[in-house]
């Protein structure tokens, strides 16, 4: 298991020539199926999961640079101009009640699937997000979200 | 010098109109609708614009 | 929809975003709160666009497209349940003049109890209006000015110039909101009883 934040930072580097291609920016999530679906790594440049080779604690290796591609769509596009950052996104059940902010993500480095959410009141699994948008992150409520503070 | 001034002047007065506006524009209330219970089923005279 | 009960102020709930469920956006701000006279059911929600400067939209949130009411948002399934929805503008444009904020608020016995400075919702299954916050003269406190809540009869007659009460009213005057939901119980079933 591996935090988003300590891997944004690291180097990515390319297996077929041995050379840096980038720093990891950010990375571009669904959810659903709550999974990392690509890696930033330069300003408008893309690599999909499926052309990460490693995700370790000192680089992120990818197969070949020329998996690095620009982005494809609006909902990318949205992405690499940090709509969708996870940190410090504001968490809303799917009662209307605010849970807090996003201060990490823990992912599984080997499939790139979401494992759990970290808020400033208390770690959500991922089986409870619904949804990521500009606004906020939906999670399905739980019992103990009654317990929060009435604002 | 005082060209200046008046049209600064102006400029405020027209932003402050304007904030003025639009807050009236967007203040929210709590209407109350007459409804008897059958008399929403009677209606349903479609698309009014 | 969950059966948790919910005490909220209208006045909170207006400036509240409208966000969808399926994509976390917000898509509107509730503007007005609209309530039927006959049951005070909560039927809907004008709206404004986000932002400071968004003004008021053409599409309205009528009560069956609203996933939950919750402390922060209104929460919707779908970008598609803010629309056009025929009813509930009818019943808007029908009631421009009707705000119940700022109304008098006078028994059956011709007195002046004070002024509606705001309305309590409360949302079970489905919101209603339960009780007016009214900042009443002396007859309703000891101090003129103090903030009290009354709790609504299950009929009761409301235009945009007056809210009118039983006389009884008076008994059931509590001055915090949580006390308010007993109070409400305690007034329907006065009124089952005498009539």
């Amino acid at each position: 298991m591996r935090q988003l934040s300590e891997t944004v930072g690291t180097k990515v580097m390319s297996s077929a020539s041995a050379q840096r291609v980038g720093t990891v920016q950010r990375a571009l999530t669904d959810v659903p199926p709550r999974r990392i679906v690509a890696l930033q790594v330069g300003r408008d440049e893309l690599v999909d999961w499926e052309a990460i080779v490693g995700v370790g604690p000192d680089a992120v290796v990818i197969e070949d640079e020329r998996r690095v591609r620009a982005a494809a769509d609006a909902r990318e596009e949205r992405a690499l101009a940090g709509e969708l950052d996870w940190k410090g996104k504001r968490v809303l059940s799917d009662l209307g009640d605010e849970l807090g902010t996003v201060t990490e993500v823990e992912f599984d480095e080997a499939d790139g699937s979401l494992h759990a959410v970290d808020t400033t009141t208390g770690p959500v699994a991922a089986e409870r997000l619904h949804a990521l948008g500009s606004y906020c992150l939906v999670v399905r409520h739980s019992a103990g979200d009654g317990n929060l503070p009435q604002q | 010098m005082e060209v200046a001034v008046a049209i600064v002047v102006i400029l405020a007065v027209l932003v402050l109109v304007a904030v003025l506006v639009q807050r009236r524009r967007r203040a929210g209330g709590v209407i109350s609708v007459e409804t008897r219970p059958r008399a929403r089923e009677r209606r349903g005279t479609g698309r009014r614009t | 929809m969950s059966t948790r009960r919910l005490l909220l102020r209208a006045s909170d709930l207006i400036g509240r975003p409208v966000v969808t469920i399926d994509e976390g956006e917000d898509v509107a701000e509730v503007k007005d709160v609209v309530y039927g006279t006959a049951d005070a059911a909560v039927l809907g929600f004008t709206l404004n666009r986000r932002g400071f400067l968004g003004g008021p939209m053409r599409q309205v949130l009528a009560w069956a497209d609203v996933a939950a009411v919750g402390r922060h948002a209104v929460m919707i399934a779908t970008a598609g349940a803010v629309t056009e929805n025929d009813d509930l503008l009818h019943d808007v444009r029908a009631s421009r003049r009707r705000n119940v904020l700022g109304s008098d608020v006078i028994s059956d016995a011709g007195q002046r109890l004070g002024k509606v400075t705001d309305v309590v919702v409360m949302v079970e299954k489905r919101p209603e209006v339960v009780g007016y916050e009214i900042t009443g003269g002396d007859l309703l406190t000891p101090r003129a000015g103090t903030r009290v809540f009354v709790p609504v009869p299950d009929t009761l007659a409301v235009s945009g110039e007056a809210l009118m009460v039983p006389a009884a009213v008076g008994d059931f005057v509590t001055d915090d909101l949580d006390g308010l939901g007993a109070a409400v119980q305690r007034f329907r079933q006065h009124l089952r009883t005498t009539s």
